[in-house]
């Protein structure tokens, strides 16, 4: 094939080179894809690319940006569609119809990334551009952000990596609250999980959620007036800095100790307060439009920088873009065309505006709100316009530095990767029949992943907005009430343990749904939507493309088995994230770490169900049959010391049962609490319980463990700690005796296993009776601290 | 073994909203145009170093910085260090010997945080049990639109009215009920500013 | 001639993040309101019957926080229309600029005589948030009209820098003397909170909010726009305000007065009309 002429500006010289001097060529550009791919751009665009192509492919062919390992996995095996899905994957959130009142349909626009390599190398910085970068993709729908969350997994805060371990938690937690707390998103929480694995990879997942009418929501395309009348391309925000130049490229590849300094420019610099501001003249600029009846396209700035939104942008809608990059404000003099196209400064976003509106909307951004005032170089401007060839162009000073196909920068790669089981070589230790009861509920109450999060919670701002229903400590999710005035609730859970992705990552994928799913319903939500995070190690190792595809699989399944309240329909997964190479130069790969987040709806707030028991006298009702399994149990690793062998499994038909037994108790006023059972199993339930229990009076609980086993007669200690420790699915609930009747009719009606296992009780603490020598009582002085302290030492 | 002091300076590389923001409200908005001319405004640690050696102590807090991202961001930061034998607050022409002839330095510390215990134990957490002591200021560099003279009798006041919040129009770089702060002459005094 | 309602300005000052529901909750008592940019016209603000400056991170703290938006021009205008026996009422941000601007406490005229420190907790800094009681110290001011004396409150505080103190001494005990402590956390039986986190940043005398002499600024770190309505109070609150929230069972319930409706529905009561029954 014959190259046909380049742009007349530098160009990276790919045809007619040996493998060994395009290596050098790429490495000397700072590009690190593939000696194929580069062949493939060559190919594709027929003649060498331009520096700034390159870089532009470079980026858009990473696996952050193109998803080219996993796009074919996820396809295959998400439900993505369901009646009220509005907008599945693909835009930057997905959306949903959450209620209609007086003709308006309400919709809520939910994201969920990840932000683990930048977390890593700069904790505070990292964790806040995170927030940063999620709240952009819900803001761009047109939705006001009502709430984040953040599923976090640290390293091993007693182990090896200790010191630098607390460094990251600490650094990590204070980004997230001066990010957020300074915007003004109510934080919802998250959860949070320590192990050795993420020593050299932490976990940082965000998730914002929106609330827009479904008649302003806003596309990342150029409309289609585009093609009649002229239109211009605006960026605003802060002024294009060489921060994150490589960005996804640098979230595309292994964490190396050695790059680490250089890694460092990789990551973004936060500004809440650019971005607050931005907010506020935004949406003052989409009631501008709304009043004179214009459409336009409106996308956040992330990875990819200019180069990636604005490509996009023309490419949705078959039109060409035209962005003259000397236009484009910028913190530093001398940037080249590429860093300037590809760097991921925060605090951006790109319109494309009716040229007759221009001069209104830079007035907006520019004059009314100040934003050059407020923040040095900080402004609107025109860089560019929307043409109706469908080509991609860029200029700099005068000279075409990228002119190809908005399709062939658009369309991405894809591999197929290979997949192979890994050895486990799981064991499992028995019980040992003399192990101290009290001792192991101590142990795993108080262990750092299941005790209290309120050291952490405390520094999150959940109530700014004013619609904070229930906050973190109250119920297994965040209730807020998204719309002003209205009885319409949204509930919010992220979940996902990891040490059942050591044993088995389609369970894992599986669990983290029906536990998302259980939280959400635990405060009397109905799911209506899933998102996932998928983060993994190397996707080129086979195990860990296994592992990846069985997650997948697992979650699928059990989006489609648990499936909607009284219907047919899956529960759509309608927005996610893929994050690889969470691995150590070293190779140590983080555990599969399947992230899910499941948002609910609640028809009537005044419906919604806590934890913390309310009085004495009332039964505990277990549903949820305890299947006995320990393998990667909060017992199993921090009493045995050990990560076990099998796990609970789901059960996608009980699940769906139960979630609708327990949203029925809560919808007709029958629950007086409710847990779910996930970590730590029935005993960390009913310690929480307790433990938050109505404040003005004293409430302790009494727990046969009898009633749960499946023959009658005392148990024996290994037996017990089957009941008390498994962490099958299951919720424990708080009925008072006058509504037991009724409550039965439901659990008769939704078929759910259920055992009356318990009473509330006058005294403090907890009783766990019919256990061979006597009842075994755990001390509610020692259940405090150790609830309280487990984890906040962490935190000192 | 000896404590040592150690002086770390850091500052921006990027443009640095917050000394604009102050710069504006003393030119414009308390109309102070005529006086000062800039502002600059570097973070700066006390640290109290116990080690064999002035080099050891210096070793450590190099690390410090360069390895975690307690004090600097490389990429927001840049950071100096320096010896500070003498207690900080005490006279130290040191202090001021970076200052221009028309430039004079206003220090501002809280009189209780818990930034400098935080600081401290974060260091403990990271395994350092060397750093004794540690308290943040600010120092700002004001550039005047003249050369102050030690004999003017108008120059504290005028860096009072710069420097101590009294009123909507007067003082903004430190509140006097929650902080302290001094200031340094172009000619190496120091004195506090409240007065 | 009828009067029309009272309206009242919500002031946007760059970086505030409180002004939609501070809005809500000004409505909710009863009252017109409207968000006031902090670049708009002096000639306009002047119009307006009354102030609430809302919470945030004005100017993004810089510097100190409240203290480059203290110097802002709308603040002058503020503080001549005080001057005229206008309310104003600044919370937590708020509050820090009324302090910054010396609007309060006011003892001696627009001299800044305290400030409000960052936050000294034991085993933590920076950003702290809890729902904390309130003791009604003075219910005759602007914000606390529409409560008794001696009235425990539960409002949440969110904030880094909350700490009233004052360098002048005597000044604290003059405050008492005044009636201008209007607020001090408490536990939830109204006992004097002295210790964390009751009184949640270690403010002099558990004060959480003072006012001018004359009671018609009031600065007040707590946020009572986030305890406007039911639904907002958390069902694990001690006292009876947690236990309304577990019994409320229905939308009507939910959606009813919260502890801190009062405040807005005090700035209703300034212009002679009745309070409303909460």
């Amino acid at each position: 094939m014959t190259p046909t002429a380049a742009p007349s500006t530098r160009t990276v010289r790919i045809f007619q080179t040996t493998d060994m001097e395009l290596e050098q060529r790429l490495a000397e550009a700072g590009l690190n894809f593939s000696l194929s791919e580069a062949r493939k751009v060559a190919t594709i665009l027929a003649r060498d690319p331009t520096v700034v192509e390159a870089h532009i492919f470079n980026t858009m062919w990473s696996e952050h940006c193109s998803y080219k390992s996993s796009r074919g996995v996820l396809k295959e095996h998400l439900p993505t569609d369901a009646p009220h899905v509005v907008l599945g994957p693909g835009e930057d959130a997905g959306v949903v119809r959450l209620c209609e009142i007086d003709g308006k349909s309400y919709c809520v626009a939910v994201a969920h990334e990840s932000h683990n390599h930048p977390s890593q190398i700069v904790p505070n910085e990292g964790a806040a551009t995170g927030i940063g970068g999620i709240v952009r993709d819900v803001y761009c729908m047109g939705a006001d952000v009502v709430g984040v969350m953040d599923p976090l997994r640290f390293g091993d805060p007693n182990g090896p990596n200790a010191e630098r371990t607390r460094e990251i938690v600490h650094g990590v937690v204070e980004g997230i609250w001066q990010y957020g707390d300074a915007l003004g998103v109510p934080n919802l929480g998250g959860d949070v999980y320590f192990d050795r694995s993420y020593d050299d990879n932490c976990l940082v997942n965000v998730v914002a959620i929106g609330l827009v009418e479904e008649s302003e929501i806003k596309r990342s395309r150029v409309p289609e007036e585009a093609r009649d009348v002229p239109y211009d391309v605006i960026l605003v925000g802060k002024p294009t800095d060489p921060s994150g130049f490589g960005g996804a490229t640098f979230a595309s590849r292994i964490l190396d100790e050695e790059k680490t300094l250089s890694d460092k420019y990789a990551v973004q610099v936060p500004d809440p307060f650019l971005k607050r501001m931005l907010t506020v003249a935004t949406f003052r600029v989409l009631d501008l439009f709304r009043e004179r009846g214009v459409a336009i396209g409106f996308k956040d700035l992330g990875a990819g920088g200019i180069a990636c939104a604005t490509s996009e942008l023309g490419a949705a809608a078959g039109l060409g873009i035209r962005v003259d990059l000397s236009r484009v404000p910028v913190a530093e003099p001398d940037m080249t065309p590429e860093v300037i196209a590809c760097s991921e400064t925060q605090e951006r976003y790109a319109l494309v505006v009716p040229r007759e509106l221009t001069p209104e909307v830079l007035r907006i951004f520019n004059e009314e709100f100040e934003l050059p005032e407020l923040c040095h170089g900080a402004q609107a401007a025109v860089i560019g316009e929307v043409i109706a060839e469908p080509r991609y162009v860029l200029e700099h000073k005068g000279e075409v530095v990228c002119d190809a196909s908005t399709e062939a920068i658009t369309t991405g790669i894809a591999y197929v990767r290979d997949a192979s089981e890994r050895e486990r070589g799981l064991v499992e230790p028995d019980v040992p029949a003399d192990l101290g009861l009290v001792a192991a509920f101590l142990g795993v109450v108080g262990s750092p992943n299941v005790a209290s999060r309120e050291h952490i919670y405390r520094h999150y701002d959940g109530e700014v907005k004013g619609n904070a229903v229930v906050r973190p400590g109250e119920a297994d999710a965040g209730v807020l009430a998204p719309i002003p005035g209205e009885n319409v609730g949204v509930a919010v859970s992220a979940d996902g343990n990891p040490f059942l992705g050591a044993l088995d990552p389609y369970q894992a994928g599986a669990a983290a749904v029906a536990e998302s799913v259980r939280n959400v319903c635990a405060t009397g939500a109905v799911p209506i939507a899933l998102t996932d995070c998928l983060n993994f190690g190397n996707p080129e190792v086979p195990e860990v493309f296994h592992d990846f595809v069985e997650a997948v699989r697992g979650i699928g399944d059990a989006a489609r088995g648990i499936g909607m309240k009284d219907s047919d329909e899956p529960i759509p997964v309608v927005s996610g994230n893929v994050s690889f190479y969470n691995q150590s130069a070293a190779g140590s790969a983080i555990l599969p770490s399947p992230i899910v987040c499941c948002i609910g709806r609640l028809d009537d707030l005044s419906r919604h169900t806590t934890i913390g028991f309310r009085n004495a006298g009332s039964a505990i009702y277990l549903i949820g049959r305890r299947t006995g399994e320990l393998g990667g149990s909060e017992f199993m690793r921090s009493v045995l010391g050990a990560m076990g062998k099998a796990p609970a499994t789901v059960s996608f038909a009980d699940e769906r049962a139960m979630a609708a037994a327990v949203t029925d108790l809560a919808e007709r006023g029958l629950t007086q609490a409710c847990h779910d059972i996930s970590d730590g199993g029935v005993a960390a339930a009913v310690a929480e319980m307790t433990l938050l229990s109505a404040p003005d009076v004293e409430i302790g609980a009494r727990v046969d463990l009898a009633a749960m086993a499946p023959a009658d007669g005392t148990v024996g200690v290994p037996e017990a700690c089957r009941l008390i420790f498994c962490e099958s699915g299951g919720y424990l609930l708080e009925i008072a005796p006058p509504d037991e009747a009724a409550a039965l009719e439901v659990f008769e009606e939704r078929r759910v296993w259920f055992r009356r296992v318990g009473e509330t009780t006058e005294e403090v603490g907890i009783v766990l009776a019919s256990v061979e020598g006597g009842d075994v009582e755990v001390p509610v002085d020692a259940m405090t601290r150790a609830w309280t302290g487990g984890a906040t030492e962490v935190m000192l | 073994m000896a404590i040592f002091q150690l002086r770390l300076t850091i500052s921006l590389k990027i443009p640095d909203n917050e000394a604009r923001s102050a710069l504006e409200a003393i030119r414009v908005k308390m109309g102070l145009d005529d006086e000062v001319r800039d502002l600059t405004r570097e973070e700066r640690w006390e640290l109290g170093v116990d080690a064999v050696s002035f080099d050891d102590a210096k070793a450590v807090v190099e690390k410090l910085v360069a390895t975690t991202n307690l004090f600097a961001n490389p990429n927001k930061h840049r950071y100096t260090l320096a010896r500070a034998d003498v207690p900080f607050g005490g006279p130290d022409p040191s202090v001021g010997a970076d200052l221009a002839d028309d430039e004079v330095a206003i220090l501002v510390s809280d009189r209780e945080s818990a930034e400098g215990d935080s600081i401290l134990s974060a260091i403990r957490r990271l395994g350092v049990t060397d750093v004794r002591s540690a308290r943040k200021w600010v120092r700002w560099r004001v550039a005047l639109t003249r050369t102050p003279s030690p004999e003017e009798p108008d120059l504290l006041p005028l860096i009072r009215r710069i420097g101590v919040a009294t009123g909507r129009r007067d003082g903004l770089l430190s509140n006097p009920h929650s902080q302290v702060s001094r200031v340094v002459l172009p000619w190496g005094e120091e004195k506090p500013l409240e007065s | 001639m009828t009067k029309s309602m009272p309206r009242i300005a919500v002031i946007r000052f760059p970086g505030m993040n409180c002004e939609e529901e501070t809005k809500r909750a000004v409505v909710d008592a009863g009252l017109e309101c409207d968000v006031f940019m902090w670049n708009g016209p002096t000639s306009e603000l002047v119009e307006y019957d009354g102030y609430v400056l809302p919470g945030g991170f004005s100017y993004q703290d810089r510097v100190r926080a409240g203290s480059i938006a203290a110097k802002d021009e709308i603040v002058d205008c503020l503080f001549e229309e005080a001057e005229r026996g206008k309310p104003v009422i600044g919370i937590c941000n708020g509050a820090q600029i009324l302090l910054e601007a010396g609007m309060v406490p006011g003892i001696e005229r627009g001299r800044v005589q305290m400030g409000l420190a960052t936050n000294i907790m034991p085993d933590r800094d920076g950003y702290y948030t809890r729902w904390t009681h309130l003791r009604v110290a003075n219910d005759g001011t602007c914000a606390t009209r529409a409560y008794e004396r001696g009235d425990v409150v539960p409002i949440p505080v969110a904030h880094a820098e909350g700490r009233f103190v004052s360098a002048e001494k005597g000044l604290i005990e003059t405050l008492f003397a005044n009636d201008q402590v209007v607020l001090t956390y408490c536990g939830p039986e109204a006992g004097e909170a002295r210790e964390f986190p009751a009184n949640p940043n270690g403010s002099t005398k558990a004060i959480a909010g003072i006012s001018n002499p004359e009671g018609n600024v009031v600065a007040m770190m707590p946020h009572p726009e986030r305890a406007a309505r039911l639904y907002q109070v958390p069902g694990n609150l001690a006292g009876p305000w947690g236990a309304r929230k577990r019994e409320a069972r229905d939308a009507e319930a939910m959606f009813g007065p919260g502890p801190g409706l009062p405040v807005m529905s005090s700035l209703a009561g300034f212009f002679g009309a009745e309070p409303r029954e909460v």
